[in-house]
């Protein structure tokens, strides 16, 4: 092989890493996920590693990755999964871009960034083409190819394939998808039947590598800073001012009826304001105290 | 006139500017926030650089990232409490209830889990509870003993009568009193369990007045409406709730039946922000006055309107709540006199703050609220002042403090002043009121 030949292939071997396009970066990793970037060998996936577009990730038994892409999205992926990144195209001076995804097995989180709020980020999988709007989806793709899509947040998450499309806009709701079969119409999942999907992207006791002492402690001291224990509103503070205050001016109101026609032998007016309007419900006070004669 | 609408505009620039405000110090967040993000990108073994990446993303609003910088905690170790705690709150306030009772269960039972995660994921659990599940019900039932130094309201100016002062019977005069004071909301939701998230909510309030002494001023109303919300639209009105309602009411004074109404309108809400939301309401109803004994002409006030609110609820940070609200309402009576159109406004600004006396740690609210509202008549009332048509301006201020004693019962101390004035002196009253009562929740 002449030296000229020997210095292009050289050339092409440094190029063409360089050339795939770095999409985002491997931020949380449990196990060792493996990720095969286009014409280079398979690496087991670090923290902080770079991933890249048309890059394959998958995962062990023992295994889970967090991925977070420029935009803003990010994919878990849990255990025994791969899937591949298709595409990636992204302007952060327009904050619009391009995202697909195709899962061959496992389980996904993906949480929506800047991609997805504008443009439909796709997922092919064994069963049907998911499509994602904003928001938050996992996806489980079974052994017989079926795929169970569960949304979360966000505005839709769609399924479609030969049988039909079925689409989920309540967060909380399920798709089910068999394989060679037409997507089921979504459900809304039962109370407590969330956490064994949330739990496919979470390291559990005694599985996978165990978190260094120090990165422990570390861990430990940054959890510590989190918890300012923001409470909802509950009781009956806020809520409470609303109809009290509703119900007393209606009332107030009703007895200046009486007295005017005490008074002055006529009747004065009691009307009334709109009524209820939030979801938590009861009387509304709808202009926030001012109640005047419209109670 | 104008004093009105200048009081008006101030109640509602006020809480505005506080708004305002808050929006400016978002846009500065959001660059700090982008920033933030590319810092993560280029260390993302950084912990620190994460976490306040996911802090200025609650921030902006931007609750997605926050769930995903606080779910990269958990892949490194799953049995993070306070981790849970947060992305609890997070998938609570992105109202996705499920997610979110789950992460509040797990930490709640995590054996790791603090005090203070355990009572607030409780807190937050037994809140998801009440607000989904295909039929429940829920409400709050208060008692008190409420002092008024005008009880009765009685006008506190001359009277007139064929256009001229007459002498006030005495009895009629202001008279302070106490009285027991009971009121309720009883609500009902039924899920259809579809995707547009239909409901069929009802609601139902009642109240009680039970004055000690001055027996006339004795009130009793029910207060009924129910109808179907549902989230009928996608993309960018995704947020946006419709619930076409009817109503009815029943009240009576002085142990009397003194009118009831029914009706139907349309309510439209929309989360315009994670902290904004806005609600529409549009409503005609008919008012039925019935006679009595001491308001024999009562049904000549008997009548249709047409009734139209605008509300605003921004939460400016965890613990403060505005709310601003403006009605407008058009009456038609059987006679002109007793025709009206009405603009009502008003704010209100909740504080929720820790626990001053450590009593049991729960936070309690203070509540204030201001209102007002302008009238005017169609036609002077020749009974009354056949020169004058009577023109008013109601003034509602309100103080509230809640001190939760537990879960479900609560300590509340109210205090409201409400002033009227006209331009016919039977109609201008004013008039203190303190309530002192405990609340039951369920």
């Amino acid at each position: 092989m002449s030296l000229l030949l020997r210095i292009a292939f050289l050339l092409i071997g440094f190029t063409l890493p360089a050339m795939a396009q770095t999409v985002g970066v491997a931020s949380a990793v449990s196990g060792e996920p493996r990720g095969t970037p286009p014409a280079q060998n398979e690496r087991i996936l670090r923290v902080g590693i770079d991933v890249f577009s048309n890059e394959r990730v998958r995962t062990g038994a023992n295994d889970r990755a967090h991925l977070v892409f420029t935009d803003g999205s990010a994919l878990s992926v849990g255990v025994n999964s791969e899937i591949t990144i298709d595409r990636f195209v992204y302007d952060p001076s327009t904050r619009q871009g391009d995202l697909a995804f195709t899962a061959s097995r496992g389980a996904f989180r993906f949480v929506g960034g800047a991609i997805s709020k504008k443009t439909e980020v796709k997922v092919t999988t064994p069963a049907g083409n998911i499509g994602i709007r904003g928001g938050i989806v996992t996806i489980s793709i079974g052994s017989d190819g079926s795929a169970t899509i569960t949304f979360l947040y966000g505005e839709y998450a769609s399924v479609t394939n030969a049988g039909g499309t079925a689409r989920a806009i309540r967060a909380g709701s399920q798709i089910f998808v068999p394989y060679n079969g037409a997507p089921f119409p979504p459900i809304v999942l039962p109370p407590g039947s969330l956490q064994a999907y949330l739990a496919l992207f979470e390291k559990q006791q005694g599985t996978g590598t165990a978190v260094s002492p120090g990165d422990q402690a570390e861990l430990d001291a940054l959890v510590a800073q989190l918890n300012n224990v923001v409470l909802p509103r509950t009781g009956t503070g806020p809520g409470l001012e609303t109809w009290l205050t509703y119900l007393q001016l209606l009332s107030m109101q009703a007895m200046t009826i009486t007295n005017a026609n005490h008074t002055s032998g006529q009747p004065g007016p009691v009307s009334s304001p709109p009524p209820p309007q939030n979801q938590g419900g009861g009387g509304n006070n709808f202009n926030g105290g001012g109640c005047g004669l419209s109670c | 006139m104008w004093r009105c609408l200048f009081r008006a505009a101030a109640y509602v620039c006020l809480p505005l500017l506080v708004s305002v405000s808050a929006q400016a110090q978002r846009a500065g967040d959001t660059e700090a926030f982008r920033q933030a993000f590319q810092e993560t990108l280029q260390k993302p073994t950084d912990a620190p650089t994460l976490l306040r990446y996911a802090r200025l993303a609650v921030e902006v609003g931007d609750l997605e990232a926050a769930v995903s910088a606080y779910e990269r905690f958990l892949m490194i170790d799953g049995d993070q409490p306070r981790v849970r705690y947060e992305l609890g709150v997070l998938y609570y306030r992105l109202r996705s209830y499920e997610a979110a009772r789950s992460y509040f269960e797990t930490a709640r039972v995590s054996p790791k889990a603090g005090a203070d995660v355990k009572a607030g994921a409780g807190e937050y659990i037994a809140e998801i509870d009440r607000m989904t599940g295909k039929s429940r019900f829920s409400g709050d039932v208060l008692v008190g003993l409420r002092y008024s130094n005008n009880a009765n309201n009685a006008n506190s100016g001359a009277l007139r009568f064929f256009g001229s002062n007459v002498v006030p019977n005495p009895a009629f005069s202001q008279r302070p009193d106490w009285a027991a004071v009971t009121a309720a909301q009883l609500h009902h939701r039924y899920d259809f369990g579809r995707q547009d998230s239909g409901t069929l909510e009802t609601d139902l309030s009642a109240y009680s007045s039970r004055q000690f002494q001055v027996s006339e001023a004795n009130t009793l109303l029910f207060d009924l409406t129910t109808g179907p919300r549902s989230q009928p639209f996608e993309g960018a009105f995704k947020d946006v709730t419709l619930k076409p309602f009817v109503t009815g009411r029943y009240v009576s004074v002085h142990d009397q039946p003194t009118y009831w109404s029914w009706g139907a309108g349309t309510e439209a809400t929309a989360q315009v922000r994670d902290w904004l939301k806005a609600s529409v309401v549009v409503l005609g109803r008919h008012r039925e006055f019935i006679d009595n004994a001491d308001a024999p002409s009562n049904s000549r006030s008997s009548g249709t309107d047409a009734a139209t609110g605008f509300q605003l609820q921004a939460e400016i940070s965890p613990d403060i709540l505005v709310t601003l609200g403006m009605g407008f309402t058009r009456y038609l009576a059987a006679v002109p006199s007793e025709s009206y159109t009405e603009l009502a406004y008003g704010g209100s600004l909740s504080f929720r703050f820790s626990d001053p006396i450590g009593l049991n740690g729960r936070k309690w609210y203070l509540t204030a609220n201001a209102g007002g509202a302008v009238a005017g008549y169609d036609a002077a009332d020749p009974t009354i002042d056949p020169a004058v048509t009577r023109q008013q301006a109601d003034l509602n201020l309100g103080l509230l403090l809640s001190v939760p004693l537990d879960e479900r019962f609560t300590v509340v101390g109210q205090t409201t002043y409400f002033q009227r004035t006209a331009t016919i002196s039977n109609y201008a009253f004013q008039a203190f009121n303190a309530l002192l009562g405990v609340s039951w929740r369920f």
